[in-house]
């Protein structure tokens, strides 16, 4: 719950789009490469730079689906105002399969992101926990012993005021 | 599975449009009947034939595929 709460301070203010003036940002103004072929110019040469290349291949490595580089990709683009959203997703197909042709170059093992996910066999959907925790509770009524659940509860303070052995040496207070 | 975002689902369709591209397009065998109609192809208009920026990045796609299988 907490941790939501931080997630929605983090969210931008309501409004927050206006405080700038109108044609201040990037993205107000016409997109300087209007095409998919100017995009993907653009973007080539970028990809295909060695530095570039490497930072790509060690956030490959990471894990991170190249759908999510593209895609972070091609909103940078937008937010520089180089070209418009629509372009963007036009072009984000070539950008994960050029992001793929540098993972097959450099042999990373990378993922695309649109892969089926394993079915873990060892995890257990909630409601069979639940539909378990009940069953486990119904046996245990039936045969007459109280469950985990029931069972008296003792304070974190008389479990620590019991096991407290008896001050003993000379600045011991005495009671 | 992450087909949920944009660029995964982009990405998908431009996969499949490339696998049924590769595809002869086979007309349909006129079966006659009520409702036989001519199947034959119009002569495409030149509209038609100009590249749409899909077809450049499925173009695109192509190539850089074939760059690929070269690795």
């Amino acid at each position: 719950m907490a941790q939501n709460y931080r997630e929605s301070f983090n969210a931008p203010i309501p409004g927050q789009s206006l405080t700038a003036e109108l044609g201040a940002r990037p993205w107000q103004h016409p997109p300087q490469y209007t095409t998919v072929e100017e995009a993907m110019d653009f973007y080539a040469p970028r990809i295909l730079e060695p530095q570039f290349r490497d930072n790509i291949v060690d956030v490959m490595e990471l894990g991170i689906p190249l759908t999510t580089i593209a895609n972070s990709l091609q909103s940078g683009g937008v937010m520089q105002g180089k070209h418009s959203i629509d372009v963007g997703i036009l072009i984000m197909p070539v950008l994960i399969e050029m992001l793929s042709y540098v993972g097959d170059e450099e042999g990373v093992d990378y993922t695309v992101g649109t892969e089926m996910e394993e079915e873990d066999k060892d995890k257990f959907r909630d409601s069979t926990i639940a539909k378990a925790m009940r069953n486990v509770k119904k046996v245990m009524e039936e045969e007459g012993s109280k469950p985990v659940e029931e069972l008296p509860e003792t304070s974190v303070e008389e479990e620590s005021m019991a096991e407290e052995p008896a001050p003993a040496g000379l600045m011991a207070r005495r009671q | 599975m992450n087909l949920y975002t944009a660029a995964a689902k982009s990405y998908a369709k431009a996969v499949r449009d490339l696998e049924n591209r590769k595809q002869p397009a086979v007309e349909p065998q006129k079966t006659g009947g009520l409702l036989g109609r001519n199947m034959a192809r119009k002569p495409k208009t030149q509209e038609a034939k100009e590249k749409q920026p899909y077809d450049m990045v499925l173009e695109a796609m192509e190539q850089i595929r074939e760059y690929r299988n070269k690795i």
